[in-house]
């Protein structure tokens, strides 16, 4: 599991506030939707390999995740490819890919490889728990509609917090059903039901350190709904104007060229 | 970041071989190896004195043959019945008399086949799960029986009889990897792997291994208090080394 994994390295990236990044990234992702255009699409990858350069990140580490993000964007690919549009590109056999679906697959295939990387850049460069604060500190206005902003980042911290911590243990239960003549080969179908051995267990553990979670929490004095000072102070700076300029720019960038290079089908 | 360094290790057929070190020294991922349940990114791990390709080809016999008890291996435990927690592993590898099987790996356990085998396995008692835990492994009759921390978390009496229990277990021929950070139960084996930070010191017979009493202090092992008493009174005047509280009381008869 790569995505969504915090690497920390002493990268401006890194330093930059979480609440900056994160509109960044929803900037960014805004940027890809507004339009069909390859021009937009072009300057979005350019901004986000200029991230990835910045973000000190080893590039084998987004090359690992790529793969992942690859099985995916093909599947959109070949999608589209087959069932969009009239005219024949090529064959394949019995399989006929059309010159539009083609066009409309590269395309949607790198946007969704743009949204996965965009996202794994944030989470790569922001530890889980400043992105559940950055979320709860932009969510805060919602606090006057008696949203329960602090209880859900709270949540978000601890689901997050947790994805290793249940990763390994899914890896253990695994081996060991596997020691036991587990085989998961096999039809879906089949596959499905001899999963049950791996997530039963698994639910059994997540709902038993959850409940020691939450005594361990209320033995501290955790109350929900009570007004917390935070040990970390944050502070706006440098790197939070340059994170805000450069997301302008992108930003500015893909709307003025919204119009050229546009998919059409 | 290797989790075992280079190392070379024989084990023969119906050793009773305890695997020591602290927290992180590697020991659950060499047991891992030694069960087949990961593949080495160097060298070869010879399982019946052949490679197997890992995990591709290796056959589910060698699977079947080599018993692996996690840690709290209760804690993978999925089935509605104690029958069919125990019967998991047998079906898997689709041998006959599922039941017959069952009832014996049970008693063997120490478990009466007929109180338990359609009760809950979430609603037994500590002691009684670990025992589950341990027919659901033997119920296949593995010619190895490895088992990582098999008493952690289980009370004096029943640690006690458990030890007892492999023991005997342990005497038909099998052989029996345990890991352990204690070396006061290692005290027992016919031979005792360390390892530190993923490094074997030793892998020799208790006595030999426990003499080294500064090492094992150093890499984080606590010797067992008799050895400890020995060696400071070895220090005074010429003591022998004892590993045991029975050794040590009558080292110390002979001496008075």
């Amino acid at each position: 599991m790569v995505v969504g994994q915090y690497i920390p390295t002493d990268s401006v990236l890194h330093k930059a506030l979480a609440e900056s990044k994160i509109v960044m990234t929803l900037f960014l992702i805004i940027g890809a939707f507004i339009s069909q255009s390859f021009a937009v699409l072009a300057v979005l990858f350019g901004a986000l390999v200029l991230l990835m350069l910045v973000s000190n990140v080893p590039l084998r580490f987004y090359a690992k995740s790529a793969k992942t993000v690859l099985i995916l964007a093909l599947f959109t690919f070949v999608f589209n490819a087959l069932l969009t549009g009239q005219e024949v590109l090529f064959r394949l056999g019995p399989i006929a890919f059309k010159t539009e679906g083609v066009i409309v697959g590269v395309f949607f295939g790198l946007r969704l490889f743009f949204l996965i990387f965009v996202s794994t850049v944030l989470t790569a460069t922001t530890s889980p728990v400043d992105l559940a604060d950055g979320l709860n500190n932009l969510l805060r206005p919602l606090e006057l509609l008696k949203v329960p902003v602090e209880e859900f980042s709270l949540i978000m911290t601890i689901a997050l917090r947790f994805i290793p911590v249940l990763a390994d243990e899914a890896d253990r239960i695994l081996k060991a059903q596997k020691a036991r003549g587990l085989n998961l080969s096999g039809n879906i179908l089949q596959r499905v039901e001899k999963l049950v051995p791996i997530v039963i267990p698994l639910f059994v553990s997540a709902f038993m350190k959850a409940e020691d979670l939450a005594v361990a929490m209320e033995v501290r004095g955790y109350l929900p709904g009570v007004k917390r000072t935070k040990y970390k102070v944050t502070k706006f700076e440098g790197v939070d104007v340059m994170v805000f300029a450069f997301t302008a720019v992108v930003f500015v960038a893909s709307y003025l060229l919204r119009g050229r290079w546009v998919l059409t089908w | 970041m290797d989790a075992v360094k280079p190392l070379s290790l024989r084990i023969a057929k119906g050793e009773w071989l305890a695997l020591v070190g602290h927290t992180g020294s590697g020991k659950s991922s060499l047991a891992q190896l030694m069960a087949g349940l990961t593949s080495p990114t160097k060298g070869i791990v010879k399982h019946f004195g052949r490679v197997w390709n890992y995990p591709k080809d290796l056959p589910i016999e060698i699977r079947r043959r080599i018993g692996f008890l996690f840690q709290f291996p209760e804690h993978q435990f999925f089935a509605e019945t104690v029958f069919d927690e125990v019967a998991f592993a047998a079906k898997n590898f689709g041998l006959d008399n599922v039941q017959d099987r069952v009832k014996e790996s049970l008693e063997v356990a120490g478990l009466s086949f007929d109180q338990f085998k359609d009760r809950s396995p979430f609603t037994l008692s500590g002691g009684e799960k670990r025992k589950v835990a341990l027919a659901s492994v033997m119920v296949c009759d593995p010619e190895v029986l490895i088992l990582d921390e098999p008493s952690a978390g289980l009370d004096g009496a029943s640690k006690k009889a458990f030890w007892d229990w492999l023991r005997d277990y342990s005497k038909e021929e099998r052989t029996v990897i345990f890991i352990t950070h204690s070396l006061e139960e290692a005290v027992t084996a016919e031979r005792v792997l360390v390892l530190s930070n993923g490094t074997l010191l030793f892998a020799d017979s208790p006595r030999e291994v426990f003499s080294h009493v500064n090492t094992l202090r150093r890499v984080g092992l606590e010797p067992p208090i008799a050895t400890e008493i020995s060696y400071e009174l070895r220090k005074r005047a010429s003591f022998p080394m004892a590993l045991t509280v029975e050794e040590l009381v009558s080292a110390l008869d002979g001496d008075l």
